[in-house]
């Protein structure tokens, strides 16, 4: 099966240390990769460079086709990074949710309907509703709707779950989880804590990203 | 027109004012009367300087030495711009130059040759002062610009690369941070120009008609000059974030914090 997502080769030197090194991530469709590894093992930056938020010598390719550095834009607007912070912009829910759709790249994209989404994530409030009101657990969860209402192929999801009591959390993996087994979709996530179940596991440890736990 | 000629034992007599304030340091002991003195020599060797530097360009009735003085000053002013930013980037120098000089190469082309209508087109009676205000007043808009640009990328980067994640191209992705500087950088021209003549009687305008000027000819100039000065605002602050922007994100559109340092 082709992959859907090829980068590689990865490369981190941190504080004159190699955090770790020729590392290459395949995602197929259907995939629901549950990434681990110790803290401070290079987990976010590996998903930064894979983005490109942080400098690499990687190559990307998406379902086959390959992107250049300069059509970085392209590329992330089909692989979207879910940053663990879930930053908001100031404003309410509806500029939080439709910004991306101002974007030049974006404005004949189609989105997905925000209020099923929102409901079954458990945020049961108006567009209108400023996001400066909200608590850390809904910001959490309403960064997880921007990225479903904005469906991408692929999110790399930087620990989505964190800050979620148990039932949001059941709430939220569910969704993500039903989003990776749409066709032609993958998702990678970082935790800490444990799934429920996923398709894969890799461990990022000693400078490798190793298979299984 | 009669203008009253000052001589040196008039100008003696105000450096009385320095004497005074000094006298007044030492006595109060504020500590800075070595400071004031050493401005106040430094305006009088500048500025004796300068004088006869302007005499001799205007004796030379040549281009060259006008556009030599205009470029050595756009090279201080882009010094100047990039040193009172708080926080600074790789190479900041080049992009706050220039700003500066196509800036006030812009306007104070329009201003002298089109508005004004110099001739010859160097007159340096007209021309330096002219571009010397520009610039003066540029380099106060191309820092606060440049400041407030790169406090709020330093400041909210998440927002920044929220934008870029999800496929924000570099104008869209620096849309709230342009905005942001560009307005700060114009707020002192637009307060400049709300209470010129009724707080503040503007230096250029009031040098005229101490020499003579007929006073609405010298308001004229004055409002010729605010314009001028808005338009060098306005194309600095605009130009000095874009170029830094351009800068920061690079090719790669991501913020490239290696550049940045405080």
């Amino acid at each position: 099966m082709e992959p859907l997502l090829e980068v590689g080769p990865l490369s981190c030197v941190e504080r004159e240390r190699p955090l770790y090194h020729g590392v290459y991530l395949r995602l197929f469709p259907g995939d629901f990769v549950h990434l681990k590894g110790p803290s401070g093992s290079g987990k976010t930056t590996l998903l930064r460079q894979i983005v490109g938020l942080e400098p690499s010598q990687a190559r990307r390719f998406l379902a086959g086709k390959s992107y250049s550095l300069s059509q970085i834009a392209d590329f992330r607007r089909r692989c979207l990074y879910l940053a663990p912070e879930a930053p908001m912009v100031e404003g309410d829910l509806a500029r939080n949710l439709f910004f991306p759709f101002r974007f030049r790249k974006n404005r004949t994209k189609k989105h997905k309907d925000p209020e099923k989404i929102l409901k079954s994530l458990g945020l049961n409030f108006s567009l209108k509703t400023r996001v400066a009101n909200l608590s850390t657990g809904e910001r959490k969860r309403l960064a997880l709707a921007r990225a479903l209402i904005f469906d991408p192929e692929i999110i790399l999801a930087d620990e989505p779950f964190s800050g979620l009591d148990e039932e949001n959390f059941k709430k939220a993996f569910k969704l993500l989880y039903e989003f990776s087994q749409r066709e032609k979709k993958a998702v990678l996530c970082v935790s800490h804590g444990k799934l429920p179940f996923c398709t894969r596991a890799l461990t990022l440890c000693e400078g490798k990203l190793k298979e299984g736990r | 027109m009669n203008i009253i000629a000052l001589s040196p034992k008039d100008l003696l007599i105000a450096s009385g004012f320095i004497f005074l304030a000094g006298g007044l340091s030492l006595f109060l002991e504020l500590g800075i009367a070595r400071r004031l003195l050493i401005a106040a020599l430094r305006t009088v060797i500048q500025l004796t300087l300068l004088g006869f530097l302007l005499e001799s360009i205007f004796a030379l009735k040549s281009p060259y030495p006008v556009l030599l003085l205009l470029f050595f000053m756009t090279l201080m002013a882009g010094r100047e711009a990039a040193s009172r930013t708080r926080k600074r980037y790789a190479r900041i120098l080049l992009d706050t130059t220039l700003a500066m000089g196509i800036s006030a190469f812009f306007v104070g082309a329009i201003v002298t040759q089109i508005v004004v209508g110099v001739k010859p087109w160097y007159h340096p009676q007209y021309v330096i002062p002219l571009l010397g205000m520009i610039l003066g007043n540029a380099l106060n808009g191309v820092s606060l610009a440049l400041d407030s640009f790169l406090d709020y990328l330093l400041s909210r980067q998440d927002e920044i690369e929220l934008y870029l994640v999800f496929g924000a191209e570099p104008l869209e992705a620096l849309k709230a941070p342009f905005r942001h500087a560009i307005r700060r950088g114009l707020i002192p021209i637009i307060n400049a120009m709300s209470v010129a003549g009724i707080v503040s009687l503007p230096g250029m305008m009031t040098g005229q008609i101490l020499a003579g000027t007929p006073p609405l000819q010298a308001v004229a100039y004055q409002i010729l000059v605010m314009f001028m000065l808005a338009g060098a605002y306005t194309f600095g602050s605009m130009l000095v974030v874009f170029l830094a922007g351009r800068k920061i994100l690079g090719a790669e559109l991501r913020l490239r914090r290696e550049l940045l340092k405080n």
